[in-house]
């Protein structure tokens, strides 16, 4: 008797546990799982690239063969790693491309066929990585990751340039939807106000769509500059990424401005006088 | 038989006084008719401090009462019926304000501003990594 009320207790008490383990397990989104890869293959990255460069200052101090041979081995663990750092990136940044709402489907292939050009490379160097065999093939391959880095760096900042004009036009599509909004509300009640009021309400409207308008010439600039963007040196490159992230910038204020304006002209329509 | 004065026996009171009268008083006794004199500038203090007083109330009298002669009515001078709140603008509301479409439109217009103030153009989760690829084996 004793045995199965003990038996009924450690399962009923087992079935708690595993009741409170499944409410602890979170769901996260695919960019914050991405994120997490990224950051985990970047401390393997590091880790690696340290034991490599013991080993290579190692095998340039003394050049004995051991030395050679575990220099070898050392690169031939961290290359891999490299490129899978890379990789967890722009999965991170595809990902990012999948959850954003403001791009146009068609702005979206395009940036995520960028980033696979970036994979189908990263990939080739996977394969020429495998095949080392010496320290000089070792230098080839990352050579040939050398000629393109500035290409895939590019790629990075063109992209995160246009997750940052996808979140830019969400905003602006939630602006447009108010101020037509208010402008039917208007419409649909012409003799509410007086002549004077109205027609200090329709000056505000205007003021309202004219930020608007300067807010999509400066996004069409930052289109046209980052569709362009090109860089011999990193240096150059994270130049034109500051001015475009400063373009970006400026439109958002463009949008706090007009969102201000509709605030107060809400605050105007709510009384008579 | 020489007479020997019994002292035991009580004196008489009147010889007595006599007998003081004709000693001169050590500390000479201040005559009767100038009694109050000590009390002249004492007096006149008291009236110095009286007048000034006077004086001083009614110049600052006619300082509070201003050009008109009014009295500038004081904080203290006015009733005190616990703390006041300001007073509300009251504005009349318009028809519009009680629409749905209204209330729509408003909070429409709150969650944008909530949401552009919440935008970080600079995405620090997307900093791209910049790595060192030279192996460094020849130089």
């Amino acid at each position: 008797m004793k045995d199965i009320i003990r038996n009924s207790i450690c399962v009923s008490l087992g079935f708690v546990f595993a009741l409170a383990s499944v409410n602890k397990t979170y769901v996260y989104a695919s960019s914050d799982q991405a994120y997490r890869d990224y950051l985990y293959q970047f401390d393997l990255y590091r880790a690696t690239y340290n034991e490599f460069q013991v080993a290579r200052n190692e095998y340039l101090k003394f050049k004995t063969l051991v030395s050679e041979t575990t220099a070898l081995e050392k690169t031939k663990i961290m290359m891999p790693q490299r490129n899978q750092l890379l990789r967890s990136y722009m999965l991170l940044l595809n990902e990012k491309l999948n959850e954003d709402s403001g791009l146009s489907p068609t702005d979206k292939e395009l940036y995520q066929a960028l980033i696979g050009n970036e994979a189908a490379f990263l990939d080739k160097q996977a394969q020429l990585i495998s095949s080392i065999g010496a320290l000089g093939d070792a230098e080839r391959a990352t050579e040939d990751l050398e000629q393109h880095y500035y290409v895939m760096q590019g790629s990075m900042r063109q992209t995160i340039i246009a997750l940052a004009l996808g979140q830019l036009n969400s905003l602006s599509k939630q602006y447009d939807a108010a101020t037509f909004k208010a402008q039917g509300i208007l419409s649909a009640n012409p003799n509410v106000f007086s002549v004077q009021k109205r027609a200090t309400i329709d000056r505000w409207i205007l003021q309202i769509t004219n930020k608007r308008s300067i807010y999509q010439q400066k996004v069409e600039n930052i289109l046209r500059t980052n569709a362009g963007a090109k860089g011999s040196n990193l240096a150059d490159i994270e130049r034109t990424f500051g001015e475009m992230q400063l373009q970006v910038a400026e439109a958002r204020q463009y949008l706090v401005e007009g969102s201000s304006y509709l605030t107060e002209l809400m605050n105007s329509l709510r009384y008579l006088d | 038989m020489p007479e020997t004065v019994n002292t035991s026996q009580p004196t008489d009171v009147n010889n007595e006084l006599n007998t003081t009268q004709a000693v001169t008083p050590a500390i000479p006794v201040k005559p009767a008719g100038k009694s109050w004199a000590f009390l002249i500038p004492l007096a006149v203090t008291i009236c110095i401090l009286v007048l000034g007083g006077i004086l001083i109330t009614s110049l600052v009298g006619k300082i509070a009462s201003g050009p008109g002669g009014e009295i500038v009515p004081t904080v203290a001078d006015q009733p005190q019926n616990g703390p006041s709140t300001t007073p509300a603008i009251l504005r009349t509301p318009s028809a519009i304000a009680s629409q749905s479409a209204f209330l729509e439109l408003d909070a429409a217009i709150n969650s944008l501003n909530a949401a552009i103030t919440g935008y970080v153009v600079q995405d620090l989760t997307l900093t791209p990594p910049v790595l060192d690829l030279k192996l460094g084996f020849t130089n």
